[in-house]
């Protein structure tokens, strides 16, 4: 009896967190989920540059992240797909330092073959299966001014068409793809990023840029940090390297040229 | 000495497996205010879901009963290798993670899937509809309920139908007359899983369905959207599902009970 | 007076079930546990379908070359060990349970009036609105009799009827048992591993061992003349 409860007390004490001052070696990234294959394929190259660490994902739509930061999830730099989430990071006192570092371009997808015969943006309102992103959601926000945009050029009856072909509003972007994907959507706005990496099973319809906003993916510098700036800082050299700004551009991504990499600091 | 080493072990151990599971859902209750779960009713989200889950869920009950009694009940009598394996199969959804559970049903009745072709020439498209919710709601409701009825069924004792055929029962009334009213308390309680978890499914339904308001937005659908803009709304909608639940399950209770 | 005649032939597990018997009145039904006795009732009711064999009742074949009567309409009625009365029913619900299944069954005021005499004719009217739970092992005995008849079988079947029954009421209700039997002169068969129930009973017995007949005839003749080791130790 006596040694069970010396095991219950060892468990007990092993299983308390544990506080640390120094930072850790693994350098952790919060990130939208379009920028999921261009990240993965950068990994080695950090793994390069700092031997011994590691950079760990989290890849979800760039409002959940948010919402995760908001409750305490701790992260060393959050890459959005839009502003509105490091704003309001920002507004709670969060963010330490952000910068936009790349664009991305909402175009139009459809199931390989183009079933639905969509060859303009006006061509979705005849569709009965669009899939759209949710509002919260980046994409879904970029998808919502392109098509008030429309509807201010070509008239109200369109935007209100556009509206009811819509049959689900999904919760991030890799979802609206895999509708399409899987051609139970006959149409999804997604980023141009999103379409090349599904390149053999959809088709790209263009948005005209008249209509079309531009994505700006700002990356933001926590405040809840451990991993130490150094670390940060080689993720942000890695991307802005040539390989770095090679991967992004073969993806969709239009990286911003960047003469000089901020420092970080505290 | 050591009676009492015992039941102060068993107290500490249960009572931290009970703070576990109540905990979070009094949280849920207890942090926000009043007037908040209140103005997070009135979001415009709220209702449409509401109704949407209870009907869903009622049109998903009645199929899973309707058509999962007779087969529990045959299960409970067959002996066969045939029968095992269907009650193993019915049993496959339990474990499937909801999500791999959406991807199925498309790959089965999506416009690409195996029954795809046919049921587009039947003009009959399922996924974003709410026959879809439903389909969702079976699919992983249904496991539930069978395997309760069935042990319901199996519980029984087997001369009172030999006593009945002897009588001049038919199978018919045998079943209506003598197996029903018998099993009634394991079949309510069956359904009660069932319909609960109906009720909170989600990941097969945003893959199969989708997530679009009045159509395909269940409760906890609509909860998750929240979540991404308004916290609050998110909360008292979630105060609506524990509470809607609660309410149902203690509803069946009561018939479970008033039946023995 | 009808007589039932079973010759059936079944394989189980270990050993044959190999029965014949003949009857317009009480046989027993006598042999060790696992000898194949609850299994040859059910040949006869229709529960089990024998590999071989025929079973007729009153001249009419229920079971024969290409005829398999249903265990429905075979008018067999059947009373098992724990007698089997359903536990959501009353006493009286039971009866009328069995009067609901005869063909054509009487409406249902007279069912309730029917079940009520039945009850009464067996003595546990008082019965007759308590649910089978409340009530002892020798009411719930006559109350399945009184299902059973309702049925107005023409042949019965016990299995073990009074070895649910405590010490002191068995003794009385095997007489009211072999009264009421005599009373209907109808084919009867009890299955018993007890030879006071067979005394009690004063019916021909039918010893069953590993499935096979190893004697028949009335208790005396087996005292007699024991063919078995085990009708020597039953005889007593």
């Amino acid at each position: 009896m006596t040694r069970l409860r010396w095991v219950l007390v060892v468990l007990l004490l092993g299983a308390a967190p544990r506080a640390s001052a120094e930072p850790t070696r693994d350098l952790t990234v919060f990130a939208a989920a379009s920028l999921r294959e261009v990240f993965e394929a950068l990994r080695p190259a950090f793994e390069r540059a700092r031997p011994g660490s590691t950079v760990r994902f989290n890849f979800a739509g760039s409002q959940e992240l948010r919402t995760q930061l908001e409750h305490g999830a701790s992260a060393d730099l959050l890459f959005s797909a839009d502003l509105k989430q490091v704003e309001a990071l920002a507004k709670a006192g969060l963010v330490l330092s952000s910068f936009v570092f790349a664009r991305n371009e909402p175009v139009i997808v459809v199931p390989r073959g183009n079933p639905a015969g969509i060859h303009a943006l006006a061509d979705l309102a005849k569709t009965k299966r669009l899939v759209i992103g949710a509002p919260e959601v980046p994409i879904g926000g970029y998808t919502l001014k392109i098509f008030d945009a429309a509807g201010k050029k070509y008239g109200a009856a369109l935007r209100a068409r556009l509206e009811a072909a819509i049959v689900s509003r999904e919760l991030n972007v890799k979802q609206v793809l895999a509708k399409v994907v899987l051609g139970e959507a006959d149409a999804g706005v997604v980023y141009r990023s999103d379409a090349l990496s599904a390149r053999d099973k959809v088709e790209v319809v263009v948005v005209p840029p008249e209509l079309n906003v531009v994505a700006e993916y700002p990356v933001a510098v926590l405040k809840s940090a451990v991993a130490g700036p150094d670390l940060a800082q080689a993720w942000l050299a890695v991307l802005f390297s040539e390989e770095g700004s090679r991967a992004l551009t073969s993806r969709g991504f239009q990286p911003r040229p960047m003469t000089k990499i901020p420092v970080l600091g505290r | 000495m050591k009676r009492r080493w015992f039941a102060l072990a068993t107290g500490v151990l249960a009572a931290a497996l009970v703070a576990l599971l109540a905990l979070p859902t009094l949280a849920l209750f207890v942090t926000a205010s009043p007037a908040a779960i209140l103005a997070g009713f009135h979001h415009p989200i709220a209702a449409p879901a509401l109704l949407l889950s209870l009907g869903t869920t009622l049109v998903s009950l009645a199929v899973v009963v309707t058509l999962g009694t007779p087969l529990a009940w045959w299960l409970a009598q067959a002996r066969g290798r045939a029968a095992r394996a269907v009650e193993t199969l019915v049993a496959l959804p339990v474990v499937i993670p909801p999500a791999v559970a959406g991807i199925a049903l498309l790959l089965a009745f999506g416009r690409r899937g195996l029954l795809g072709p046919l049921l587009e020439r039947l003009g009959w498209a399922i996924s974003f509809t709410t026959t879809a919710v439903v389909l969702a709601q079976v699919f992983v409701s249904a496991p539930f309920y069978v395997q309760g009825a069935t042990a319901a069924f199996r519980a029984l004792d087997g001369n009172l139908f030999v006593v009945a055929r002897s009588l001049g029962a038919s199978p018919a009334r045998a079943f209506f007359r003598v197996a029903m009213p018998l099993a009634r308390p394991g079949l309510v309680a069956g359904a009660a899983m069932a319909w609960a978890r109906a009720l909170g499914e989600f990941g097969a339904t945003l893959m199969f369905a989708g997530n679009l308001q009045g159509r395909t937005q269940t409760l906890p659908l609509a909860i998750y959207t929240a979540l991404e803009s308004d916290l609050h709304a998110a909360q008292a909608l979630s105060v609506l599902l524990v509470a809607v639940a609660f309410a149902l399950l203690l509803v069946l209770r009561a018939r479970q009970g008033g039946a023995r | 007076m009808s007589r039932l005649e079973a010759s059936v032939r079944k394989r189980l597990g270990s050993f044959a079930l190999d029965l014949t018997l003949e009857t317009d009145g009480c046989v027993a039904i006598a042999g060790p546990n696992g000898a194949g006795k609850s299994t040859a009732l059910l040949t006869l009711l229709g529960i089990v379908r024998p590999d071989a064999g025929h079973v007729r009742l009153g001249g009419q074949p229920l079971y024969d070359d290409g005829v398999d009567v249903p265990t429905e309409e075979r008018g067999i009625a059947y009373v098992p060990q724990d007698y089997a009365l359903f536990p959501h029913l009353t006493a009286s619900g039971n009866v009328e349970f069995a009067l609901g299944c005869l063909r054509p069954a009487p409406a249902r005021a007279r069912r309730r009036e029917e079940a009520r005499a039945l009850l009464d004719r067996l003595g546990v009217l008082a019965c007759a609105d308590r649910l089978p739970a409340s009530l002892s092992g020798g009411e719930r005995q006559r109350v399945a009799l009184a299902r059973a008849l309702a049925r107005q079988p023409r042949a019965l079947l016990f299995d073990e009827p009074f070895a649910a029954l405590d010490a002191g009421a068995r003794g009385e209700v095997r007489l009211y048992l072999r009264a009421r039997l005599a009373e209907l002169g109808l084919p009867a068969v009890v299955v018993t591993h007890d030879r006071a129930d067979v005394e009690a009973l004063g019916a021909p017995v039918v010893v069953l061992e590993g499935g096979r007949v190893v004697q028949r005839g009335t208790l005396a003749e087996l005292a007699a003349r024991p063919a078995t080791e085990y009708v020597a130790r039953f005889c007593g």
